[in-house]
């Protein structure tokens, strides 16, 4: 049994008194983003949404590593509490399809599947999202999957979502130059997963090349956009491959800068293709991760 | 499936041989149950959103293991 003890609380309690809404309304998101959504679906013609550049046509059928073609689709859509406790209750909409393929993935058939679940509808989402929101929802989340995969739709959804809703992008962070653009200044909170602390676990665990260098990228980037909040789901086997260099390479570069670090790993989806993934972590290497926490001084939410 | 009209939600829950539980996607409908299991976690009651939380009173207090979110 893992001890409820190493809880992140009680590292340090005020955290939470801190992590309220910082929201601004976004005067004009929604032209603004139905602007962009119509730049997204032209950069469908050659496909540079995330960092793996396939360069592919999805509009005419061609498709790159995510498998994505030119229609969303959405698998999830329902009212969460399992997010940070600033974001919920939260509205979440999951987009089917993903750029990498971590074996680990609690939603591998959706995610690693562009063609799970139903079509993607804007209007109906969007309704959906305000009724949830008039019924107490504190965020609206749009995840994946992957959602820069799918930027058109996503962005066709902001554009029919309230200026003053406080919008979550959840992402890999493994978007391109070409997908920052697009979203500059339409999300009021990055949520990042920072899953891998060198490119060789990453390679392993996710198929990905160059991982730290486009994550990275993309962390310094959304710190200057917009609030940023970084998750690292803690690996078992992997705290001093992985979590010691998250936690060091954000103290260093991002001081302040909230990351709940998730402890419930289990061995879904491909886990236990890889010895260490295939049962959840050890008390002993959740104690050293709080210590690494504390000893690198990261901001700690839950 | 019926996303748009929420007539379908889900939750995935892994229940650990030692009795520890995992929640994946967790509702407010599964907070309360999982809170109803242990009311002493504070973990999950405080991913209670507050109207149900108000509604729900006092329980008494089953040991039971701790919650973990992914």
């Amino acid at each position: 049994m893992v001890d409820p003890d190493l809880s992140p609380m009680n590292v340090s309690a005020d955290l939470l008194a801190r992590g309220g809404s910082g929201l601004l309304p976004h005067s004009g998101r929604q032209s603004l983003a139905a602007e962009r959504c119509r730049a997204a679906r032209e950069e469908l013609a050659e496909c540079h949404l995330c960092a793996h550049h396939c360069g592919c046509n999805r509009l005419q059928g061609e498709r790159g590593v995510c498998g994505a073609g030119a229609e969303a689709r959405v698998f999830s859509a329902q009212v969460e509490v399992s997010d940070e406790l600033e974001f919920i209750p939260a509205f979440a909409v999951a987009f089917s399809g993903c750029d990498l393929r971590c074996a680990f993935c609690i939603t591998g058939a959706q995610s690693w599947n562009p063609k799970a679940g139903e079509p993607f509808d804007a209007k109906a989402l969007g309704s959906r999202a305000r009724m949830e929101l008039s019924k107490g929802a504190q965020s609206i989340m749009i995840l994946g999957g992957e959602p820069t995969v799918h930027l058109p739709a996503a962005l066709e959804l902001v554009s029919v979502l309230p200026d003053d809703a406080r919008l979550i992008w959840k992402t890999n962070g493994h978007a391109s130059a070409v997908a920052r653009e697009l979203l500059e200044g339409i999300f009021d909170v990055w949520l990042v997963d920072y899953k891998f602390g060198n490119d060789a676990c990453a390679k392993r665990l996710a198929g990905v090349h160059d991982y730290t260098r486009v994550l990275q990228e993309n962390l310094r980037w959304a710190a200057e956009d917009s609030e940023l909040v970084i998750r690292h789901l803690l690996m078992p086997g992997h705290v001093n491959c992985c979590w010691q260099p998250v936690a060091t390479w954000i103290a260093a570069n991002l001081p302040g800068v909230k990351v709940n670090l998730r402890t419930g790993f289990w061995p879904a989806w491909r886990s236990r293709r890889h010895p260490e993934l295939r049962d959840p972590a050890v008390a002993s290497e959740l104690q050293r991760a709080w210590d690494i926490a504390i000893a690198t001084g990261v901001h700690l939410i839950e | 499936m019926n996303l748009v009209g929420a007539s379908e939600q889900m939750t995935e829950v892994l229940i650990m041989s030692d009795g520890t539980v995992y929640v994946h996607n967790l509702t407010p409908a599964m907070a309360v149950a999982l809170s109803a299991l242990n009311p002493q976690d504070a973990r999950i009651s405080a991913r209670i959103p507050q109207p149900a939380r108000d509604s729900l009173g006092d329980k008494s207090t089953i040991d039971t293991p701790p919650f973990l979110p992914l």
